[in-house]
């Protein structure tokens, strides 16, 4: 206990601090002024009556709101068939889980009340309090915010498929050695597991990356390792900030020492406590409104024409989408 | 003796809260329930629909094809009491207060032997259900359709021990399948999981069966016929396994995956699979905590403000009630819960899910389940606690008392004015106010963005379904603009209107802005906001 305290104490000023509290406001279910609104206008219609200041008060909306977010997590669309809405979070084609688990999670959640399964409370504990943080975003079911239920589903699972085959064995125990209606059902789940984990590994290995390469902001390596490769060509260099924050990937890619990154760097920090960086040496976060009249000038946009400037390349997705337009002057 | 008094009172507050200001909440009628009441007033007049069609099995309505029994019934209130909304909804509560009496008996047929205070509470748990007040105050289908459906239940149970009723129930069957388009889904599923449990009965009964059969078969042979016609059309309107765009994902796929020569491929992205998966989905939707306590399903008119199908309350005791009932397994709490599992199928095939109408079959299973749980709740607090028994009981008894006046509240106070647009009030009052000046005019230019306006006119003119017939329902019919006699309805551009002489405009806030000209009056939703600008050219 007082390890943890310890442990946790140097994150406390950071959870109090304004970019962190701006974050939470910004995500959070709490602040939708429209519940205010609704309970007003309820309480309003109700003559301002004392009970109505009870049953209509923006706390109990605010419940039925925590409610309807927490359960979200356990939707069973969310957890078998579809998934996070969220490309990066999710593979999109199938859920959290693999289909062929619902039966078994269904079967491993009756046998561990039916048999009084000691380790049932600490697991429902466990599931019920890991999705509490989740479930004050707006943003539910949310496939990261509540990876710490991992993997209380998967012990119930396997326990549900164990206590399958007991109860297979235990049905057909009469019949020796080779018992076919046993053999069938055992090898059909089987099949069907196999065929789902092939789904998966299918669905991910093949296609995901290409679909949804776009997402996970595709394209900044290749542009980023060309323009630094011609960087000395050039006076100006111009890059576009319209996929966020590029000037990070150049400081990866770049491998910039800190101290020079921090020497070339030009950034203004904002109200909220972000950082915007603008330049970083000759490299410009942003198009200019009009093109120095002279000099060597190398721009990255996502337009697919740029007047003044010669086309120089273009970089692609892996869905074979444009990504960036590079143009030049020399 | 005493047991009958609470009887014959729960009844009567399951009528009192399914008939009393029926006509008035929900606060309009919305445009189904104002299409069924002025075919079944066409048909007793003229024995034809609005279009003209001679007892139609299929009220053609807006070209979505309702099938017939509701308006058939119809024709009976609206010959005694005129046409208007109670009429119209009269025969969804009748046959709501029914449907709560054959659940009662359905629940003592199912469960004999067991304490009468368990019968009495799956009574009141049914006859206050959220769920089925709200679809037994509305002139829609699935009201009746679940009626017939949970009777042939009953009559099926029955026929063990009275042979013969088996044939009444097969035709209960087929009525439910007249009234709606779920059982025709459900009814023969319903009938199998049925055939398949009770089959040691069925065996000694086999020659009533196959008359019931045959009787069955002959009466859906209309219907059969038509799932190939216009109920299809229907179904395609609403399904989600003739989407397209769901397909032309996987149609990519799978060519990508032919030019990397991946054979497996065409197996993750096989059509059935991808079907599968949305429907799959959609059934799972139905289990969906937000939809059965918290705030219902989509569509504002299927529940009131605020609250879910069922009642918050209910969560702990459907899960007791469930894990009693697996527990302690019989045929009868086998068939309730394969009736609970499949109730969502035919509306896991629609789009829109979850459904609470095309999912209302699930009741009353949900009130067993509560039933159930909380009588073996208070057994067990009683058996573990008995000093502060009365007491746990007590705080159970008064929080559902809350729960239920919380409901009644929002019902009755707070869902008429919030989801006043969602039943598309305002077409009673303007009609009211056209009908006093339209003979000073020569055309009336109504706007279509409330949709299907033209149906109210008919409605509450009471216009002659000869006339109309005759004149007006043929033809084809174009999406967003109708007309009838002067009656103009359409989706106008205000200033091409603005020019026209002797005209009377009625379009919504949108169209016609504020203080224009000739602005004869407004009508206004019952939160304040304006629904109508009616204004003289």
């Amino acid at each position: 206990m007082i390890l943890a305290v310890i442990l946790i104490w140097p994150s406390i000023p950071h959870l109090l601090d304004r970019e962190s509290r701006v974050r939470f406001q910004e995500v959070s279910i709490f602040n939708d002024l429209s519940v205010v609104d609704l309970s007003n206008k309820r309480i309003n219609l109700d003559n301002n009556t004392w009970w109505a200041k009870i049953i209509h008060n923006r706390r109990i909306e605010y419940t039925k709101d925590f409610l309807k977010h927490y359960f979200d997590n356990f939707s069973l669309r969310f957890l078998f068939t579809h998934g996070d809405q969220n490309p990066r979070l999710a593979v999109q084609n199938m859920g959290q889980l693999y289909f062929w688990e619902l039966p078994f999670l269904i079967f491993g959640i009756l046998a561990l009340i039916l048999k009084k399964e000691k380790a049932l409370l600490p697991l429902l504990i466990w599931m019920f309090v890991s999705i509490i943080p989740a479930a004050t975003a707006k943003e539910t079911p949310h496939a990261l915010r509540i990876i710490s239920i991992l993997p209380t589903y998967q012990i119930i699972i396997a326990y549900g498929v164990y206590n399958f085959i007991l109860l297979l064995n235990n049905k057909y125990k009469n019949i020796p050695r080779f018992s076919l209606p046993q053999f069938f059902i055992l090898s059909a789940t089987t099949l069907l597991l196999v065929f789902n984990v092939y789904y998966y590994m299918h669905n991910y290995y093949i296609h995901y990356s290409a679909k949804w390469s776009d997402q996970w902001q595709y394209g900044y390596k290749e542009m980023v390792q060309f323009v630094l490769a011609n960087e000395k060509k050039y006076d100006y260099i111009y890059v576009t900030h319209a996929l966020g924050r590029p000037y990070i990937f150049f400081a990866f890619y770049g491998k910039y020492h800190q101290d020079l990154f921090l020497k070339e760097r030009v950034a203004t920090r904002d109200w909220f406590g972000f950082w915007t960086v603008e330049r970083l040496g000759k490299i410009s976060f942003d198009l200019p409104p009009e093109l120095p009249k002279k000099g060597r000038i190398l721009l990255v946009t996502q337009e697919k024409n740029y007047t003044g400037l010669n086309f120089l390349t273009i970089v692609k997705d892996i869905s074979g989408n444009d990504v960036f337009y590079i143009f030049q002057r020399s | 003796m005493n047991k009958k008094i609470i009887l014959i009172f729960i009844f009567l507050i399951a009528f009192i809260l399914r008939f009393w200001d029926l006509g008035s909440n929900p606060p309009s009628l919305d445009w189904d329930e104002a299409s069924l009441g002025y075919n079944a007033y066409s048909i007793l007049k003229t024995g034809k629909d609005e279009y003209g069609n001679f007892l139609p099995l299929s009220i053609r309505s807006f070209g979505d094809y309702k099938p017939p029994l509701y308006t058939y019934l119809t024709t009976i209130p609206v010959a005694i009491f005129g046409l208007n909304e109670f009429s119209t909804r009269f025969i969804s509560a009748l046959f709501g207060t029914f449907t709560v009496i054959v659940g009662y008996f359905l629940v003592k047929q199912l469960f004999p032997n067991k304490s009468p205070t368990f019968y009495l509470l799956s009574f009141i748990f049914f006859s206050l259900s959220p769920w089925h007040i709200q679809f037994s105050r509305i002139a829609f289908e699935a009201n009746l359709a679940l009626f017939w459906f949970i009777l042939a239940i009953y009559l099926f149970i029955l026929s063990r021990k009275y042979q013969q009723i088996i044939v009444l129930s097969f035709i209960s069957f087929a009525l439910s399948m007249y009234s709606y388009h779920s059982p025709r889904v459900l009814a023969p599923l319903i009938i199998f999981i049925l055939l398949f449990l009770y089959r040691g009965d069925i065996i000694r009964n086999i020659k009533n069966l196959i008359l019931s059969l045959i009787i069955f078969l002959l009466l859906i042979f209309p219907v059969i016929k038509e799932l190939s016609g216009t109920t299809s059309s229907r179904l395609s309107s609403v399904t989600i396994i003739n989407a397209q765009e769901r397909l032309g994902e996987s149609i990519k796929d799978l060519e990508y995956d032919k030019d990397y020569g991946d054979i497996l491929g065409g197996l993750v992205h096989n059509r059935r699979i991808i079907f599968g998966r949305e429907i799959l989905g959609g059934y799972l939707d139905h289990f969906n905590f937000d939809f059965l306590f918290l705030t219902g399903d989509g569509p504002a008119r299927h529940h009131a403000a605020g609250v879910g199908m069922l009642y918050i309350w209910d969560t702990p005791f459907i899960l007791i009630g469930m894990i009693y009932l697996l527990k302690n397994r019989s045929t009868s709490s086998h068939l309730v819960f394969l009736w609970f599992l499949i109730a969502p199928i035919a509306s896991s095939l629609t789009t829109g899910t979850p459904h609470a109408v095309r999912a209302l079959f699930y009741l009353p299973t949900y009130q067993i389940f509560i039933a159930f749980g909380l009588i073996e709740t208070v057994k067990w607090l009683k058996s573990h606690y008995y000093a502060s028994a009365h007491f746990c009981v007590f705080i159970i008894v008064t929080l559902f008392i809350l729960n239920f006046f919380y409901y009644s509240h929002m019902y009755w106070v707070h869902t008429p004015v919030e989801y006043a647009k969602e039943w598309q009030y305002g077409y009673k009052e303007a009609i009211e106010e056209i009908s006093k000046i339209e003979n000073k005019y020569s055309k009336i230019i109504v706007t279509y963005r409330y949709d299907q306006p033209y149906v109210y006119f008919l409605f509450y003119n009471k216009i002659d379904p000869i006339w109309y017939q005759q004149n007006w329902g043929r033809g084809e019919i174009k999406r967003m603009t109708r007309s009838f006699g002067k009656y103009e309805f359409t989706i106008f551009d205000y200033d091409q209107v603005k020019n026209l002489k002797n005209v009377l405009v009625v379009g919504t806030p949108g169209e016609i802005p504020e203080n224009t000209p000739g602005l004869l009056k407004e009508i206004n939703f019952p939160d304040g906001s304006v629904a109508f600008r009616i204004v003289v050219q």
